[in-house]
């Protein structure tokens, strides 16, 4: 009550009880000094441009990154980031660097990619995979390779064949797949519960979480202002900026500029 | 396609009913029609808008395994498989609904022009033929039990096409049985059609059938009276009436596409060589012959399942995969890291729908203990498909093994054989389009 402190990052006072600095956003630090991170000295804050804060369960954040090199290495093994315990992270994971000032984030060929979330619809190719609360999803409309005659001219006698090919395929952890939705509409809703698609067993999901729209113009993908966001993998550099999310592994990083490279 | 007139609903060209709402489809249209029906894909647009600042990395996973074709290739009566083939896709309709009664067997037989006979006269047989014998045709209430819901009457949306020129139960055209006579004369008679088969040839020429050797006279069988092993297969038409019987007798009989018979000659479905009945100690087996379309067994209560097992209902052709089986899709990168993905969550299977020999469309995965389908009711619904109950069969999981039940579906549930299937009084058998009952003789 009316105690205040100093914001690390901007200087600006900032009442005790608040979590985050209300003039630039950066978390504050509860009590205990923050750990350095592990492959980092902690560098003076203020030579810092851009920094990446660990979130953790609960939305809590935990220890920040700060982006003080030309480039940073984020992986299981090798690098300037380092977590060793996430088995989902290849060995060299992911590049954090910097071009002509802006802030890029690159995949360094990871087996399992580096996701970001959407702030808007995004238009996605045939094949793209996205994550929504715990569901790995791949969304594909490429023609099915049709029903198909026997080398003696047997005709195959299947189920009734499919109007369309729009489908979404969940992808379970160690590569298998999941369940197979085909769409026969022009936009399938995605969520816990209601939705054209529910995973109710997904506590991360919203109740109407995202939606695929097919149309002329493409195929989008829409964010229901879910809580917990609409993630889609990334191809090649991509500029990030501040309050960016981005999972690598199952880490979850949120980006902060600090200052200078804005 | 074929547009109900009823409720304008899109039917494949091979039903006889609408999907929709059972009407009867005017075969005149599917005769027209080619062939194999295929749904024309949805084109991908072209060309994408530069999309927003997020690039999305496509991933080309690979395709996800799917049934490898089963259909053995056919060794010696290939140019008769063509020739029926080719038949079948020129029209049906075309073929001779009153042939000449006989034809003697050629002095020696040349798998072409055997080819091109079997095709241009199929009701001809190389054996006289068997006269109009009375036969018991059964009429009467199918033995099957009613469903409280909606479901069609139809025992299954399969059934003989009309237009083969074979009138319900009328033998002709009908093969005679194995004649045991003429077998005991010719060493090398064909033991499902009697026909010559010429020395260094393994199947028939005439209906395709392997040949097992010199068939056999009854009096060096080792097994009881020939009488107590006949069965007849009695054909079951879509409105659950039956029809013409097919006798099977002591040996093997091997039905398909090179069957004489239009009964099985006419459906496209069926593999040239399909299946093959015999008896063994008197009791009838029917053996898969790695057709493309297999053998279904109306199962009775409740079955295991095993990885991969086929089953169906309704119109709906359906795989069982057990979850720890399932391949991965996308490999690993052999260095210790695991491939994202949503969380398994005790999931113990998957149930693929399959509409081609590579191709599935849909895909359910089974996590609850009993997982029900149905039209109405249960976790997979196929609303669509007026041949399924409101609640029709459960997939299930006790102990680390998985079953299959019947919940008292009108139509009933199919399952594939594997290999050899053991045939009881009153199976109802699936073979290509056609349902079959399995009728022992005493």
């Amino acid at each position: 009550m009316g105690s205040t402190l100093q914001c690390s990052h901007c200087g600006a006072e900032v009442p005790e009880s608040h979590r985050f600095c209300g003039a630039c956003g950066s978390p504050m630090k509860q009590g205990q000094p923050e750990p350095a991170p592990v492959a980092q000295p902690a560098p003076a804050a203020s030579t810092a441009r851009a920094r990446l804060v660990l979130i953790r369960g609960e939305g809590m954040d935990g220890v920040s990154y700060h982006l003080n090199a030309a480039e940073h290495i984020t992986g299981r093994k090798a690098g300037a980031i380092l977590f060793p315990e996430d088995h989902y992270l290849s060995p060299r994971h992911a590049n954090f660097y910097y071009e002509q000032g802006q802030l890029y984030v690159r995949d360094e060929d990871s087996l399992n990619g580096v996701f970001i979330r959407i702030k808007a619809p995004v238009l996605l190719n045939d094949g793209d995979l996205f994550l929504a609360g715990e569901e790995l999803l791949r969304v594909e409309w490429g023609p099915l390779a049709g029903p198909g005659v026997g080398p003696d001219h047997t005709q195959f006698f299947g189920s009734p064949y499919p109007d369309g090919a729009r489908r979404i395929t969940q992808m379970f952890e160690g590569g298998r797949p999941g369940l197979t939705r085909m769409v026969s509409g022009d936009r399938l809703s995605i969520g816990r519960e209601g939705c054209d698609l529910d995973f109710p067993y997904d506590r991360f999901i919203s109740g109407r979480h995202c939606q695929i729209e097919f149309t002329t113009a493409g195929v989008r993908l829409v964010d229901l202002d879910s809580r917990n966001g609409t993630y889609v993998r990334i191809a090649g550099p991509q500029p990030v900026g501040h309050g960016d999310y981005l999972f690598v592994g199952k880490q979850l990083l949120r980006v902060e500029m600090t200052g200078g490279a804005r | 396609m074929i547009v109900c007139p009823t409720c304008d609903r899109r039917n494949e060209n091979h039903y006889k009913f609408c999907l929709g709402c059972g009407t009867e489809l005017v075969a005149a249209d599917r005769a027209s029609e080619p062939p194999a029906p295929v749904a024309a894909p949805v084109a991908a647009p072209t060309a994408l808008p530069t999309p927003s600042p997020i690039r999305v990395k496509a991933v080309t996973p690979a395709p996800e395994p799917v049934a490898e074709p089963v259909a053995a290739p056919e060794p010696a009566p290939e140019l008769v498989a063509t020739a029926a083939a080719k038949v079948v896709r020129l029209g049906p309709e075309a073929e001779p609904a009153e042939a000449p009664p006989v034809v003697e067997p050629p002095a020696v037989v040349d798998p072409l022009s055997d080819a091109v006979a079997a095709a241009a006269t199929p009701a001809l047989v190389a054996a006289p033929p068997r006269e109009a014998a009375p036969r018991a045709v059964v009429l009467g209430p199918p033995s099957f039990d009613d469903d409280v819901g909606s479901t069609r009457d139809e025992l299954a949306p399969v059934g003989l096409d009309e237009d083969d020129g074979t009138p319900d139960g009328s033998l002709l055209g009908m093969p005679p049985p194995p004649n045991v006579e003429q077998a005991s004369a010719d060493p090398r008679a064909c033991r499902s059609c009697g026909a010559h088969v010429p020395e260094g040839f393994k199947f028939c020429g005439v209906c395709g059938s392997r040949f097992e050797g010199a068939a056999l006279p009854v009096a060096a069988t080792p097994m009881a009276p020939a009488a107590e092993h006949r069965a007849r297969l009695v054909l079951i038409h879509p409105d659950g009436t039956e029809g013409e019987a097919f006798p099977l007798d002591v040996g093997e009989t091997t039905v398909g596409r090179n069957h004489p018979l239009p009964l099985f000659r006419n459906d496209a479905f069926l593999s040239p060589r399909h299946a093959t009945f015999f008896f063994v100690r008197g009791q009838l087996f029917v053996r898969d012959e790695a057709s493309l379309n297999g053998v279904f067994l109306r199962i009775k209560a409740e079955v295991e399942l095993f990885h991969r097992d086929m089953f169906r209902i309704g119109q709906q052709l359906l795989r069982f995969e057990e979850m720890s089986q399932v391949r991965p899709m996308v490999p690993g990168a052999g260095d210790g890291t695991t491939v994202l993905g949503s969380p398994v969550r005790g999931a113990w299977g998957r149930l693929q729908l399959s509409v081609g020999i590579d191709t599935v469309s849909s895909v359910w995965v089974l996590r609850r203990p009993e997982e029900q389908l149905g039209r109405e009711r249960g976790e997979i619904l196929f609303g669509d498909d007026g041949f399924i109950s409101g609640g029709h069969c459960k997939l299930l999981t006790r102990d680390g093994r998985f079953f299959l039940r019947d919940i008292g579906s009108t139509n009933g549930t199919y399952l594939r054989i594997k290999g050899e299937g053991i045939l009881a009084q009153g199976d109802l058998l699936l073979l290509g389009q056609q349902l079959f009952k399995v009728d022992l003789l005493a």
